[in-house]
Order: C-alpha cells, then sequence, then structure tokens
C-alpha cells in the first residue's frame, strides 16, 4: 500500500539518521584545512597582484587614448568652423560687389 | 546560530582566531551532514575542509552576519554536490569498495550484540545509499536535507533561495522517484529491521 510505503520510507530516513552519527574530527582537520587555505592563497595573491598591475596599465592607457583623442578631434572642429566663416565672408562680398555693380 | 555575530564579522574583516572559532563550533555538524550526504566516511573530512576552504574566500561576500548558517548550508550542499557529481563518474571504484565493506561486515559476523547492531546500521546505510544513488544528485541532497538532517522549508528556502511552493513540488516529486527505486528494489528484510530500528 502507497501509505506504508510512505511510512516504511520515513522510518528507513529516521533509521539512516540514528545509524549515521555526526563523526569526530581527526586532529589533522585544522591545519589541513589551514594548509588549503595558504596553498590557494598563494595563486590567488600571485594573480591579483598581476591583475592590479594590468588594471593601472588599462586605466593609464585608457586616459592617453582620450587625451590623443580629444586632441586630435578638436584640431579639425577649428579648422571646419575657421573654414565656414572664410567661406561665409568671401560669399558676404561676392553678394556685396553683385549688388554694387549695376548700379554703377 | 553557534556562534556570535560578533564573531561573524570579526572573521569577514580578516581575523584568523575568529575564523578557527568559527570552524570549531560548526566543524563536527557540517562534518556529520556531510556524511549523510554523500554516504562515504573516507571523504567526509575532505568535503568538510573544502566547505570551510571556500567559506574562507567567500565571507567577504556575505551580505550579513544573520544570513550566516543559511550561507554555510549552501556552501555545504555545494561541495557535496560537486563530490557527488565527482564521485559518479567513478562508479567502479565505488564498487570496489563495497565488496571491501560485505567483507569487513562478514567479519563482524563473528563477533557478539554490539556487532550485530553495528552490522544493521551498515545494512541501513547501505541500503539508502543505494535508494539515494537511484535518483539524481539534486534528489538526493534535497531528501537528505529535509528527510534526514530535518530542516524545515523556511530553512531550505534561506539555503535554496526558492519559494516554499517550489521547493514542496521538488521535494515531492523526489520523494515519489525514491518510493518508485524503493518499490523497484528494496529486500524486505532490510526495510523491517530499518523501521524496527527507528522505532525502537
Amino acid at each position: 500500500m502507497p501509505f506504508d510505503e510512505e511510512r516504511n520510507l520515513d522510518g528507513l530516513f529516521a533509521a539512516y539518521r540514528e545509524a549515521t552519527p555526526d563523526p569526530e574530527p581527526s586532529p589533522e582537520f585544522m591545519p589541513g584545512l589551514w594548509q588549503k587555505i595558504e596553498a590557494r592563497r598563494s595563486p590567488t595573491v600571485y594573480w591579483r597582484r598581476w591583475a592590479n598591475v594590468f588594471v593601472t596599465g588599462a586605466l593609464a592607457a585608457s586616459v592617453l587614448l582620450s587625451v590623443a583623442l580629444f586632441s586630435l578631434s578638436s584640431g579639425p572642429t577649428a579648422g571646419f568652423v575657421d573654414s565656414l566663416v572664410e567661406d561665409e565672408a568671401t560669399e558676404i562680398a561676392f553678394v556685396e560687389a553683385s549688388q554694387e555693380g549695376p548700379a554703377r | 546560530m553557534l556562534v556570535a555575530f560578533e564573531l561573524v564579522q570579526s572573521a569577514k574583516e580578516g581575523d584568523a582566531s575568529a575564523f578557527n572559532a568559527i570552524v570549531s563550533a560548526y566543524r563536527k555538524r557540517i562534518l556529520g551532514t556531510i556524511a549523510r550526504l554523500i554516504g562515504r566516511p573516507e571523504d567526509v573530512e575532505d568535503v568538510a575542509q573544502e566547505v570551510f576552504l571556500r567559506l574562507y574566500y567567500s565571507l567577504d561576500q556575505l551580505r550579513a552576519p544573520e544570513v550566516f548558517e543559511p550561507w554555510l548550508y549552501r556552501l555545504t550542499v555545494n561541495a557535496a554536490y560537486d563530490y557527488l557529481r565527482r564521485s559518479r563518474r567513478r562508479q567502479e571504484s565505488r564498487m570496489a569498495d563495497l565488496s571491501e565493506q560485505s567483507v569487513v561486515m562478514a567479519d563482524a559476523q563473528a563477533g557478539g550484540k554490539r556487532q550485530e547492531e553495528e552490522l544493521e546500521r551498515t545494512r541501513v546505510r547501505e541500503l539508502v545509499d543505494e535508494l539515494l544513488g537511484a535518483v539524481s544528485t539534486e534528489d538526493r541532497i534535497l531528501l537528505t536535507l529535509k528527510e534526514v538532517e530535518g530542516l524545515s522549508l523556511k530553512e531550505l528556502e534561506k539555503v535554496y533561495g526558492v519559494n516554499e511552493n517550489a521547493l514542496k513540488v521538488r521535494l515531492f516529486r523526489a520523494r515519489q522517484r525514491v518510493l518508485k527505486a524503493y518499490q523497484a528494489g528494496r529486500p524486505e528484510a532490510a526495510l523491517t529491521s530499518a523501521e524496527a530500528q527507528s522505532e525502537g
């Protein structure tokens, strides 16, 4: 019967709990744990140091690159504005000359 | 909580003696939980060390000391899960160990009542291990935490980070799968004696 089987399973789990008490840790537990912590720490510290160097380098490079890009982009913009002003002045002079022409 | 919140906070800030105190307070409980989760006594200590190792390197991610215990349980579940996944790939060596255990059991049969009881416990352990081995690693861990460790649904909710209803569904399905394995090939005698042991 399903109900009996459910009950049997509960009983079996309870028996399993009793049959497997919490084991006592061995005397090597703590030294072994710290050994593992230290073993993992060494490569971690090494890689973290290299990661820091890499991040600092990348940051410096990106700052330099931004400065370079900014100085490059500001040049042509000024030239363009200047040429526009120059063109406008030429155009005005031409209009003025053409307007003055037929009057004379 | 087996330790004060302040101790967890100190360990989080890098205090090694506080970390040692936490390990000392929890190691026996964690060893027991792992023993029941993985069912392999010879590897229990190794997996428990892995749990505390992960704890050491993840303590800085702990949001509040109040959630320390579910956090530790989650690390335990993850380490047991990784171990079980690995050991499923080493099924053959497990069979060799089982036959070795049978030799030990046969030797024990020559002894008195105490040895008989030990033999019975070994039989229960093997039976449950066999049943839980018939379902997925996820089902095995969830059922062990609920049915053997006795964690409440509220506690499981914090460990798994899913809501109670989802857990109920998962538990029901896991239980059904174990029951199916149980019906398929359980030895009657072992079950009867397991019941008698749990009642007595």
